[in-house]
This record gives structure tokens, sequence and C-alpha cells, in this order.
């Protein structure tokens, strides 16, 4: 009889350990099924340029962190610093993506701010935006040197995000390429 | 003056209606898939959406997406295996029925029924007693 009346109480605390646990996890937090698998294929022009590039020769033979921004985000204001300083490690590759944006306001922004990308990609309608899965600025992707899609963050990098997602999945591929 | 307010509102509604989409289709097939399609894919930026509903940015191009799909020949499932491909199951509003997703779907019902079982067991024990 006395185990029977413990069963209610079994019940609560099952259910407190997994809503607590669930306290701790983002409803909204969305990985990109594009992981694991070849940077789509795509031409792009540069930023402010005629010029059309294809993504697989920008991203050949050099790890490259592409990233997502625009002109109107704040939020991209706010990790730009970062990048800026991140961008003086020779041995990657940035290149900047311009979401949604006017070409001017991008150059001023760029010419303000400082540019830390070896090149921008412009996609002003938001076309290749869709083939590669973006849904938010800003947003990082990881791409290796055979242009494999590594990792992909959404939202602002900043120290401890770098440290925790980005330098494993760095190391990794160092250590794959033998570099 | 009653009259004038009226006609005032009447307006007012009409510009809101002229706000909407306008989307061209070449046949009432057409039509329809595209708003079925378009009902079943969440907004990714308010996400309680989908994309019918929302009035974000990344919802009106993955409209036009759609609809350039659907005019271009894809059927339903390739549009959707397009969209999964790129955003992950969760551009589905509703979550697919796979393995992964049976305790989800059928979790409720599970509880409801053993509520409804446990009921019945404590009553029937209760007369059992009496």
């Amino acid at each position: 009889m006395k185990i029977r009346m413990l069963v209610p109480f079994v019940l609560f605390a099952t259910l407190a350990i997994l809503f607590w646990h669930s306290l701790s996890l983002d409803p909204s937090h969305m990985p990109s099924p594009l992981v694991g698998k070849p940077l789509p294929d795509f031409k792009a022009t540069l930023l402010g340029q005629t010029k059309e590039v294809r993504s697989g020769d920008v991203v050949a033979g050099k790890v490259t962190l592409m990233n997502v921004w625009a002109s109107w985000c704040m939020s991209c204001y706010q990790e730009h610093e970062f990048i800026l300083k991140l961008a003086q490690e020779k041995n990657i590759q940035w290149v900047g993506f311009n979401y949604k944006d006017e070409t001017s306001k991008a150059l001023i922004w760029l010419a303000q701010l400082g540019n830390p990308y070896h090149l921008t990609l412009a996609d002003p309608e938001g076309k290749i935006g869709i083939l590669l899965g973006i849904y938010n600025t800003p947003e990082t992707l990881l791409i290796d040197s055979k242009g494999i899609i590594r990792y992909r963050y959404v939202g602002i990098l900043n120290e401890s995000i770098w440290k925790e997602k980005f330098e494993p999945e760095l190391l990794a591929i160092t250590e794959e390429c033998g570099l | 003056m009653k009259l004038k307010v009226f006609i005032l509102l009447l307006c007012c509604s009409m510009v809101a209606i002229s706000a909407q989409d306008m989307y061209e289709f070449s046949s009432n097939a057409q039509r329809n898939r595209f708003y079925a399609l378009i009902a079943n894919f969440r907004c990714l930026v308010c996400q309680n959406e989908t994309l019918a509903d929302s009035n974000a940015p990344l919802a009106q191009d993955l409209r036009d997406n759609i609809l350039q799909q659907i005019n271009e020949g894809a059927t339903d499932e390739q549009i959707t295996d397009y969209l999964v491909g790129r955003y992950g199951d969760f551009v589905l509003y509703n979550p697919a029925f796979n393995v992964r997703t049976y305790l989800l779907w059928l979790l409720p019902i599970i509880m409801l029924l053993s509520g409804f079982g446990f009921m019945i067991y404590y009553v029937k024990r209760q007369k059992k007693v009496e």
C-alpha cells in the first residue's frame, strides 16, 4: 500500500526533472541540415562590382569563414569588432555575405567600421540565402578546404562562442589536413 | 455624418485588402497547391507562424521561391525536400510523423488513455471494497 502512494510523487519528480532540463534548451535552435555537405554551387557578384564568382572557386583549398551580415542588422554591428580581431589570423579566409542589403549602404558600413573580409559576396534579394538555408543575421559558416560546410552558427560571434563552438571544429580540420 | 464615416472606413478596409500580395497562377490547381504548401511550412523568423501568415521578409522570399518552383513544374514532394534539405525538419509546420516523432504525436493520446485507465481501475477497486 505504501509503495503505491509514492507513484504520483515519482511521476511528478520525473516531469519536474524533464521540465527543469528543458528550461535550458532553446526551442528556436535549428542546426543546419547542410552541415557535413558541400557548399551549394552558386554564382554571386562581388559587393559593389560587376565581377561574378563561383562559390566553389571561392572556398577551394582554404579554410573559410563565411559571415552573413547586413548594414541594417544591429547584431552584425555588435559582432563586427570581434570579427575584425579574428580576421588578423592569416590562415583562414573570411568571406563576407551581404544579405538583403543595399550595396551603397553596405559599402559605407564597411568603409566606416572596417573590412575584415578578403572578399564580400552580394545577395541583395536573398535568393542565394535560401540556397544556403540562411534565415537570420548574423550567421557564420565554417567551410573546410574541400568545400564541406562543417558548422553553422546563428547569432552574434563572441569570444566564448568562438572557443566553444568554432575552435574544436577548426582543430579537427587542421588535424585532418595535416596542416 | 454617419454616412461619411462609413464610407471612410470602407475605403480604409479596401487599402488593407490591396496590401496583400497579388500572385499570378496559371491554373486553379496551382493556386490551390500554392496556398496548401505555404500553410504547411513554418516561418523561420516568426517561428509560430506559417509562411501563409507571416509578414517577415524571409517568409516573402520563401513564398516567392515556392511559387517559382511550382511554375517550374516541381512536385509538392520536391518542394518539401528542397526546403527541408536547407532548413531542416523544423521548417515543416506540422512535425513529420516518423520514427523520431512517434512519441511527440502519440504521447498525448497515450496519456489520455492511461489516465482513463487509472480512473476506471480505481473506481472498480472502490466498488470491490464495498
